[in-house]
């Protein structure tokens, strides 16, 4: 885009004026008062006009319209022909004072184009770069004091790039945002810490604490609950129990009225009956009546008839009289003398036995001169057969094996006859039944006969053996049967085994003999001493009881001890009967004073009976005998009960009557009961007849003092509690207030981390963004600064880098020495800074038209150096856009004339405006 | 007969959207409510005054609220009271109900069966209540009166419309359908639970008769019953309400400033009284520091509070234009508007959040 004409129809000092622009670069020069800043600002003002917005201007903009509005009159108007990269030739006009004027109207066509442009209610020229009236203002607009700022401040270029990199210049940085964000953060939200005094960590409290609060007023709404239900139950408790004590009342009193109603009934009946005088008494017969009574009480308390059947005290003396004396000397035979007898009855028994066993005569033995031994050797050679009755075959010496053969053989002849049978049997069944079976039991049949026939066979075999053997020991045997016979011959004896065998017998039984014969005598010998040491002991002992025996034999120690016994057993049944004199001497005694008493008794009844006879006379009665006397007093006894039984009624019922009335008249009594009656009626319909029916009448009266302290007790706890319930209830709180804390409690808590959140996101993008965008810009800006160093140093710097972090700007020469752009000498750090102005310009308008640069006294702090330098830089840079140069310095003036002869450039000299 | 009607009063309730001072003087106005709906009946002259449930809340009552009801309730004897009670006043061992000590003027209805209270020879007043806060049967299921006359139902449940609609956020207690109550032998029921009045064939709910909170629509208050000896009703609505409450939108679109927005509102509320909540909405220019609290403060004297909110307001950036710049400004905003992972809530925040701290605005970083 080039700006071709401005006009300014109105605007600060300027009225009706054009300024006629190059397409290269334009010099406006001008002495000071010549309005060159008013063009300055009139150029931007044509092209992208004014907000239009309601409300309040903006700080720059009440500025900006305090500078520039008319000196007089009302209006404020430019208008400018700019010329698109497209061709197009549009006209700006903006009434800057009402903002209605305004339009962008295409020149060839003749149509308003304002809508390509329109901006905060205006057309604003710089939107065909891509930027705003703000943007453009940061962007193609330099000032001197903006060159000034990069000059004078370490990083001012630095910041001023990260300006243009975040908002075209218009505002902050990126980095300052971000801070801004931070502190923000800071004061505003604060850390998660307990000690924090920011709003995050107040609000977590405040959350804290409306959350306990609530708690607390629901736990205590809860107890308040939990109370009053307690103090309704205490109260239906003391009701319960004053109800119960009602009950009570209205059954005793419904007894008072019931015993006063039957008092007063009976008082009626009594009072009928009697009236007010008392009746008679009936006492004059008591003496009398006393008489009666003692003789019948003798009567019946009269002693009883006794009548014994023992022996009598005489009876008893007689027999006491013929008692024995009691008996000296032994009344039991004593141990000594019944040993001595039993010893020697013992001895004599011992030696009567020892005679029956005296040994017999004497045995005979023969003579023979030969051992035992050979005597029996002899014996049984000869019980071996004589030879010459040797016919005998040694089978037939054999009967026991003879028979075993034969049976042998028998069973051989069995097993024989048995396999032809079964052989038969085969024989048999071919003609009634299978071939098969009767072939099988045809061969079982003749194997048995086969078997049969060899067994038989085997044992003719084993008896011819034998037979041999025995034939053999029987021709020894005779041999020695022989010689047995020569000798017994020899020693004069028969040649008979059993003669042989006796004689060794018969001496065995001769050696015993003997010995036997010789024991028995030793035995009797002892036995006789003892029999006499027994009779000398037996005899002492005797002696010693005071009997002598007739002689010294055993019969005769027998006889006297036999007669001692017998004294012994007649002195104890002498001493038997002596000894129930005792007994008898006690019953005597009791006897004598039964009789006694007897006696007294007997007396005692005449007595009673002359008591009952004289009853009897005093009643003025009749009886036969004393028992009818009795039986008729006891009739006139009876009669006087039932006489004083009536009286005693009567005087009952009267006292009754005196008690009931208790001082009161008749009538007092029934007007009382009448009143109990309604008092008990009244109680009884106060009360619950349920509870009325449950009570127990009886009772009633007794258990009221206790059911009243119960009443009273439960009355008091009901208020206690209905009290402290009452100061309780002032203490609860609202929940509903608790509820309504908590709620806001939580929405300045969700308000807070909404913030944090809403904090965190945006610098979290902002964050992105900047480092996105300085990485996209720092190779433009390192390019655009690299290809005109060399230029503008002179070689002395070549090279040039941009810190995409922080899009600071380092430069170095052949030495590849790198520093700071800001800490060059300010001629070089001016060029280096337009070079970046141009380059940003190119970046933030990218795609769009070529942005214009319109600069103001952009040099007039530079010396004629560093002015050049600038100058020939501008009309590089002129050669690609339109620059605009406002300038009071004559040497950039000379500069331009003697520079730009290019139909491209133009030098524009402003003539000092007249004074006002 | 003529009966007067209300339910759902909600004393205790909490409002969760006021201040401390503001809360507590709604509170105040349910009760002075009650009072209105009771000196109404007086005026009327009605045979009774039936309240349908949810008089109170059990959770949050207050002991001064036990002892206002008696009070207020006995102030009307010998006019005959007729509580049912609802599922949040129902009729439980810790009840309110049960702590007071009523007037005889007045009945609760304590059981789950609808018992009978004849009112005028002929004529049948059948009430029942909860005892629970849920799960309580409808209580028409399998009900029948037992008598002739005229006969009139009243419990808090919900109505099961033919068509499955049913008020928004209420939980169906004690669920009946209209047919059920001429199937029952009523001639009509007075109900409660619902909030959003009706006045059906076969019942009447007479809504909350004191606003609870904004945007609640229909007349709403006390309903007077006229029940002739036919058993047909003629109904007539009382507006009862001690407070105000309105629900008003203020457009900001082409604000440039703050003050703009205060005269915007005030414009929009000065002929209004009670309570009003101001919805912002519309387009307003980024330099406008938009700050509910400051809106709030500009409550005039004529209003018992103002409480505003930000409705679909949107900040008048050209982010469509911002996006194409060649800046970290453009980036942020083309990340921002891209971004997937926001809502648009959330988008709206950040965007005008990084706007302003590149525009430098660093007090005005928290945006509504």
């Amino acid at each position: 885009m080039q700006i071709r004409s401005v006009t300014a129809h109105a605007f600060g000092p300027l009225r009706g004026e054009t300024l006629e622009l190059a397409e290269g670069l334009t010099v406006v020069v001008g002495e000071n008062e010549s309005a060159k800043s008013s063009w300055h600002a009139a150029i931007y003002a044509a092209v992208c006009g004014r907000r239009r917005g309601k409300g309040r201007s903006r700080l720059d903009e009440q500025r900006f319209a305090d500078l520039h509005r008319p000196w007089e009159g009302s209006d404020w108007l430019v208008s400018a022909v700019l010329e698109l990269d497209d061709g197009r030739r549009v006209e700006m006009r903006h009434d800057l004072a009402g903002k209605v004027d305004c339009h962008a109207k295409d020149l060839d066509l003749g149509r308003d184009i304002s809508s390509e442009v329109m901006h905060d209610g205006t057309p604003d020229g710089a939107r065909w770069l891509g930027l705003d009236r703000d943007s453009f203002v940061a962007s193609a607009c330099v000032v001197q004091t903006q060159l000034l700022q990069v000059l004078d401040e370490a990083d001012g270029l630095q910041e001023h790039l990260q300006r243009a990199a975040a908002t075209a210049g218009t505002d902050a940085t990126a980095a300052t945002a971000l801070d801004c964000i931070d502190e923000f953060a800071r004061e505003r939200i604060g850390l998660e810490r307990a000690n924090s005094t920011r709003p995050l960590q107040r609000a977590i409290v405040g959350r804290q604490r409306a959350d306990e609060e609530l708690s607390r007023c629901r736990r205590a709404h809860e107890e308040y609950l939990t109370r009053v239900e307690t103090v309704d139950e205490l109260h239906e408790l003391g009701t319960a129990k004053v109800a119960t004590v009602r009950a009570h009342e209205a059954s005793a009193a419904a007894a008072v009225a019931e015993q006063l109603s039957t008092g007063a009934r009976r008082a009626t009946e009594l009072h009928g009956m009697y009236g007010d005088m008392p009746p008679a008494s009936v006492a004059d017969d008591d003496a009398l009546a006393r008489q009666v009574a003692a003789a019948l009480d003798g009567w019946f308390s009269r002693p009883e008839q006794t009548t014994t059947t023992q022996r009598s005290s005489s009876q008893l003396q007689e027999e006491l009289a013929a008692l024995p004396q009691v008996p000296d000397g032994d009344t039991e035979p004593h141990a000594s003398v019944q040993k001595g007898v039993n010893e020697v009855t013992r001895v004599n028994t011992q030696l009567e036995q020892h005679s029956r066993s005296r040994p017999s005569a004497e045995i005979e033995v023969p003579q023979v001169a030969a051992g035992d031994d050979e005597l029996l050797d002899l014996a049984r050679a000869l019980d071996v057969p004589s030879p010459d009755r040797g016919s005998v075959t040694p089978l037939q010496g054999m009967p026991g094996r003879h028979t075993a053969r034969h049976a042998t053989t028998r069973s051989n002849a069995v097993i024989i006859a048995a396999g032809a049978a079964l052989a038969a049997l085969g024989g048999a069944l071919v003609a009634v039944t299978s071939p098969v079976v009767s072939v099988v039991v045809l061969v079982a049949g003749l194997a048995v006969v086969v078997t049969g026939v060899i067994r038989r066979r085997a044992v003719r075999g084993q008896s011819v053996a034998r037979d041999n053997a025995v034939g053999q020991a029987h021709a020894q045997a005779a041999w020695r049967r022989d010689q047995a016979v020569a000798r017994c011959a020899h020693l004069g004896i028969a040649a008979d085994p059993t003669t042989l065998r006796a004689i060794p017998v018969a001496r065995a039984h001769a050696v015993g003999l003997a010995s036997h014969v010789a024991q028995w005598t030793q035995q009797d010998g002892e036995l006789r001493a003892r029999m006499v040491a027994a009779c000398g002991e037996l005899a002492g002992t005797l002696a010693a009881r005071g009997y002598t025996p007739t002689g010294a034999d055993r019969d005769a120690l027998l006889a006297a001890a036999d007669w001692y016994q017998q004294e012994c057993r007649h002195r104890a049944e002498q001493a038997s009967a002596a000894a129930r004199r005792g007994d008898l001497e006690a019953r005597l005694s009791v006897t004598r004073a039964a009789e006694q008493r007897a006696e007294q008794d007997e007396q005692e009844r005449l007595r009673v009976a002359a008591a009952v006879r004289a009853a009897v006379g005093a009643c003025s009665l009749d009886a036969a005998t004393d028992d009818q006397a009795a039986a008729v007093l006891q009739e006139w006894v009876s009669e006087r009960e039932t006489q004083l039984e009536e009286v005693s009624q009567v005087e009952r019922e009267w006292a009754e009557l005196r008690a009931l009335l208790a001082g009161r008249s008749l009538r007092n009594l029934q007007q009382e009961a009448s009143s109990a009656r309604d008092k008990a009626s009244q109680l009884a319909a106060a009360v619950d007849q349920t509870t009325l029916a449950s009570v127990d009448p009886s009772s009633a009266v007794d258990l009221l003092p206790v059911l009243r302290q119960e009443a009273s007790l439960a009355e008091t706890q009901a208020a206690a509690a209905r009290g402290e319930l009452k100061l309780f209830a002032g203490s609860i709180g609202s929940v509903a207030e608790a509820e309504e804390a908590v709620e806001r409690a939580a929405a300045e808590l969700a308000r807070v981390r909404e913030l944090a959140n809403t904090l965190t996101l945006t610098r979290s993008f902002l964050s992105e963004a900047q480092t996105r965008v300085h990485r996209s810009i720092a190779p433009i800006l390192a390019a655009t600064v690299k290809r005109n160093l060399p230029i503008l140093t002179g070689d002395r710097y070549t090279d040039a880098i941009v810190d995409p972090t922080t899009l600071e700007v380092q430069v170095c020469g052949s030495s590849r020495s790198w520093r700071n752009a800001s800490r060059l000498s300010y001629g070089t750090a001016e060029q280096v800074y337009l070079l970046l102005r141009v380059a940003l310009a190119d970046h933030l308008t990218h795609g769009y038209d070529t942005c214009p640069l319109l600069l103001d006294d952009v040099t007039v702090h530079a010396d004629a150096t560093r002015t050049r330098k600038i100058l020939d830089l501008l009309l590089e840079v002129a050669a690609s856009r339109q620059v605009v140069l406002f300038t009071q310095e004559e040497q950039v003036a000379t500069w331009a004339r003697e520079t730009l002869h290019s139909p491209r450039h133009a030098i524009r000299e402003l003539e000092a405006l007249p004074n006002a | 007969m003529k009966l007067l009607h209300f339910a759902d009063l909600h004393l205790d309730t909490p409002f969760a959207w006021a201040t401390p001072d503001l809360a507590r003087n709604r509170r105040r106005a349910l009760r002075q409510t009650l009072q209105r709906i009771c000196a109404l009946a007086s005026e009327q002259r009605v045979d009774a005054l039936t309240c349908g449930g949810d008089l109170y809340e059990n959770e949050r009552f207050t002991p001064d609220t036990a002892a206002f009801l008696r009070t207020t309730f006995a102030g009307l004897d010998p006019l005959p009271v007729f509580l049912a009670p609802g599922n949040h006043d129902w009729f439980g061992p810790k009840s309110l109900y049960r702590q007071v000590e009523w007037s005889s003027n007045v009945h609760v209805f304590g059981d789950t069966q609808l018992t009978p209270v004849p009112l005028t020879d002929g004529f049948t007043l059948w009430g029942a209540g909860h005892r629970a806060p849920a799960n309580t049967r409808g209580f028409l299921d399998n009900f029948h009166v037992d008598r002739g006359g005229v006969h009139v139902g009243l419990f808090h449940g919900s109505e099961q419309p033919a068509l499955g609609l049913q008020e928004e956020g209420k939980i169906p207690h004690a669920p009946f359908r209209a047919e059920q109550v001429a199937q029952a032998g009523l001639h009509h029921a007075l109900v409660g639970h619902f909030h959003t009045p009706a006045e059906a064939p076969t019942h009447t709910y007479p809504g909350n008769p004191d606003p609870l909170t904004f945007g609640e629509t229909g007349l709403r208050g006390a309903v007077l019953l006229t029940v002739a000896d036919d058993g047909g009703v003629i109904r007539q609505r009382f507006h009862v309400a001690k407070s105000e409450v309105h629900d008003v939108s203020v457009d900001l679109t082409g604000v440039t400033h703050s003050g703009e927005v205060g005269q915007r509102v005030i414009s929009a509320i000065n002929q209004l009284t009670g309570v009003v909540r101001v919805t912002l909405e519309g387009e307003v220019h980024p330099d406008v520091d938009l700050r509910l609290a400051d809106i709030a403060s500009l409550s005039p004297a004529n209003l018992d509070a103002l409480l505003p909110r930000l409705g679909a307001v949107t900040v008048a950036y050209e982010f469509d234009r911002l996006k194409d710049e060649p800046t970290v400004r453009g980036r942020f905003v083309d990340d921002v508007m891209a971004a997937d992972s926001l809502t648009d809530e959330q988008r709206r925040k950040v965007l005008v959040t990084g706007l302003r701290a590149l525009d430098g605005r660093s007090n005005e970083l928290e945006v509504q």
